[in-house]
């Protein structure tokens, strides 16, 4: 078994030090740093992204593989320094104003970061100028809205309006979330993308920031 | 019908005692997070350890056993018509039941989903009104489509203090709106003394995992307080997504919420009745869904109710129906019905979660009419039986009367006086086949439907006296002016 396939296996089985190990061990032969992420980690995780599809995983499996994962990445980081982030995207992620239920907006956060995008968690209770705060800020390819209640699911909508109104909605996709929010809501109010649950929005977010790059 | 009861424990009387311990210990040691300035400086007049800054407070073993000595052992919910009145513990040993509080979504009885509309609400109770074996009343969550957003709990309030029957569970959505739905409330007894002595609504206040209480939550705490409305403190965890994933650790963390919520309403006011309502989910690690009916966490549930009822003589409250399924299928109705017997057997004095499906999303009418079914088989099954020589029928059997060539049980004596003991449940089928056909070959959804609809051609059996209603529209238009931003 080549390096690069032990180190997909590592972040497979979710080996935090075993994998930040073999990464170093790829680095000491003179492994390619590009290599090691391209060929070593991201097939790992890309395969626990299709297992957990398939509902052949859990949550957690996938968890520990992208904690296996971002512990490799670290020992490359420095060596790759200059060429760019290694993350696919940026999603900034929060609950709207007036709702603090957070669990499924925390839940998007981690899965997103286990797709490998750069994650921009504003919170819950989150106004649309925080939104646009956050858009001027960090540039994100997306952004998810999460409202768990009838009463404050309005605010998706409000917050869409403040986007156009700040002149930043072209800049992003809108993604939205949540109990009560169903396809119809989502067309209702001018969102981009509606999804049922944390893997289907990380697979979303993956889908949009890798077919743009 | 004599009691005999028959009860299922989670724990052992050392798990049950170290798991008390540690409860206490959690509030001592940790303490709570509350946002609430006036309530945190009158529990550190009561001698809590408050930091105003960080809003952090912590108990003493002193503070906590003084709170829960103060607990009422006996405490009676209103109804607004007076012929529902509860009082607890319950005097036949029976558990108490209450509708589904908090779902977004209304399917009618044709299957129609939606947001609730106000009219539904209006449906709503008329049946709950017909409900034999349903005590209390929860708030629908009318939409903010049809009633003012800011609103929308004063505006289902109304509807309930007009409608309803029976005792009220209000979940408020707004901090500013607390004070209008007790005004509402009194106003519809006559007065805030009334309300105190007849309390005909009681209140939700929910922790958010872990041991941390909001500003809306803390107002509701501190002006039930105010005012003596009884309070049914909640907590509603999540396993594995906001609470410890083991079963055991939910139980343990939402029965820890609910404790000190109890511990504080009974230093801001000692006796005032409350009932430990922890009401547990679970997170799917497939598919990262809330799931209400997995088996793991109705004994969570069972052991949450075991803590309050048989550890603190306090009496508990948990879901005692639902499923996750989506629709009216096979796995809602077994779900729902090993969910209802297992509590039924467990410690709760409060069984809720009635005419739910979805996970707690969606109310319906029908599932609402066939829950009332599943109860009554419930309340048999809590008061199970006594064994003795009597309902043995030892004497007819030494007797030997059996040996008469003419005898028959249906003609004994013993049969003629136990014969309308066992429960029949209203629409189920215990026919054969033929007279089944004849009939028009009905199942129980058929049933349902036909019992909703005798209902709704029945005039309701209650509303409030005019010139309360008018009192409680006037209290209604004062909140309207302070909430609603036109």
């Amino acid at each position: 078994m080549s390096i690069f396939n032990e180190l997909s296996e590592l972040v497979i089985k979710g080996n935090i030090a075993g994998c930040k190990a073999k990464v170093q061990e790829a680095v000491d032969q003179g492994q390619d740093p590009t290599a090691i992420l391209n060929e070593g980690l991201m097939p790992g995780i890309n395969e626990i992204g299709d297992r957990f599809a398939k509902g052949q995983i859990f949550v957690p499996n996938v968890l520990l593989s992208a904690k296996a994962m971002n512990a490799g990445v670290e020992v490359i980081q420095p060596l790759l320094a200059g060429k760019g982030d290694t993350t696919i995207g940026t999603a900034v992620v929060a609950t709207v104003k007036g709702d603090l239920h957070d669990i499924g907006k925390n839940l998007v956060a981690l899965m997103m970061k286990s797709a490998n995008l750069k994650v921009i968690d504003l919170g819950a209770n989150v106004s649309g100028e925080k939104y646009i705060e956050a858009i001027k800020q960090y540039n994100p390819d997306v952004i998810g809205l999460s409202a768990l209640l009838t009463t404050t699911m309005n605010e998706q909508g409000h917050i869409i309006q403040q986007l156009i109104d700040a002149g930043v909605r072209d800049q992003v996709k809108v993604m939205i979330g949540g109990a009560p929010v169903t396809q119809m809501w989502a067309d209702r109010i001018g969102a981009d993308a509606f999804t049922t649950d944390a893997a289907e929005a990380a697979r979303w977010a993956k889908n949009y920031c890798t077919s743009k790059a | 019908m004599a009691v005999g009861r028959k009860q299922i424990w989670m724990m052992t009387e050392e798990e049950l005692a170290h798991v008390k311990a540690r409860m206490e210990q959690l509030l001592i040691e940790r303490g709570v997070h509350l946002d609430h300035d006036p309530m945190l400086k009158d529990l550190a007049a009561c001698g809590c350890i408050v930091d105003m800054e960080t809003k952090d407070v912590k108990f003493t073993k002193e503070l906590i056993d003084k709170a829960i000595a103060a607990v009422p052992a006996e405490f009676t919910l209103y109804s607004p018509s007076g012929t529902r009145d509860l009082k607890f513990p319950n005097p036949e040993g029976k558990f108490y039941t209450r509708t589904n509080t908090g779902a977004p979504n209304y399917r009618t009885v044709d299957g129609d989903t939606h947001y609730v509309k106000p009219e539904e609400v209006d449906e709503w109770y008329h049946v709950t009104n017909a409900m034999e074996n349903l005590d209390f009343v929860t708030l629908p969550s009318t939409s903010g489509e049809y009633v003012p957003g800011d609103a929308v709990d004063v505006y289902t309030l109304e509807k309930a203090l007009k409608y309803s029957a029976k005792h009220i569970w209000i979940q408020p959505y707004e901090a500013d709106n607390v004070q209008h739905l007790i005004d509402m409330s009194a106003a519809a007894v006559g007065g805030y003394e009334e309300l105190r002595k007849r309390p005909i609504v009681s209140m939700i206040a929910c922790s958010v995992p872990v041991l941390t209480y909001k500003h809306m939550d803390a107002e509701i705490l501190y002006l039930s307080a105010k005012y003596g409305v009884p309070v049914q403190p909640c907590s509603l965890p999540t396993a594995g997504a906001n609470t410890p994933v083991t079963a055991q650790g939910t139980a343990f963390v939402a029965s820890a919420e609910v404790f000190a919520q109890i511990v504080m309403l009974e230093l801001l006011c000692p006796g005032l009745p409350v009932i430990a309502t922890p009401l547990l989910f679970s997170m799917d690690m497939q598919s990262t869904y809330t799931l209400q009916s997995n088996t793991e966490i109705t004994m969570a549930r069972l052991m949450a109710m075991e803590i309050f009822e048989r550890g603190y003589n306090i009496r508990a409250h948990s879901y005692g129906t639902g499923t996750d399924s989506l629709i009216l299928d096979a796995q809602n109705f077994i779900e729902r019905t090993s969910l209802t017997q297992a509590m039924a057997l467990g410690a709760g004095s409060v069984l809720g979660g009635a005419g739910q499906l979805e996970t707690a999303k969606t109310i319906n009418p029908i599932q609402l009419i066939i829950d009332n079914e599943i109860f009554g088989i419930a309340q048999r099954l809590r008061l199970g039986f006594d064994v003795n020589d009597e309902t043995l029928d030892w004497d007819e059997l030494i007797a030997g009367i059996d040996k008469d060539p003419f005898f028959s049980y249906l003609m004994s004596e013993h049969t003629f006086r136990h014969y309308e003991e066992p429960h029949r449940p209203d629409m189920f089928n215990r026919d054969g086949v033929a007279r089944w056909e004849m009939e028009g070959s009905k199942d129980l959804l058929t049933k349902a439907r036909e019992k909703f609809d005798a209902i709704m051609a029945t005039p309701d059996t209650y509303q409030l006296p005019a010139d309360k209603a008018a009192a409680v529209e006037e209290k209604l238009r004062i909140a309207h002016k302070a909430l609603v931003k036109e």
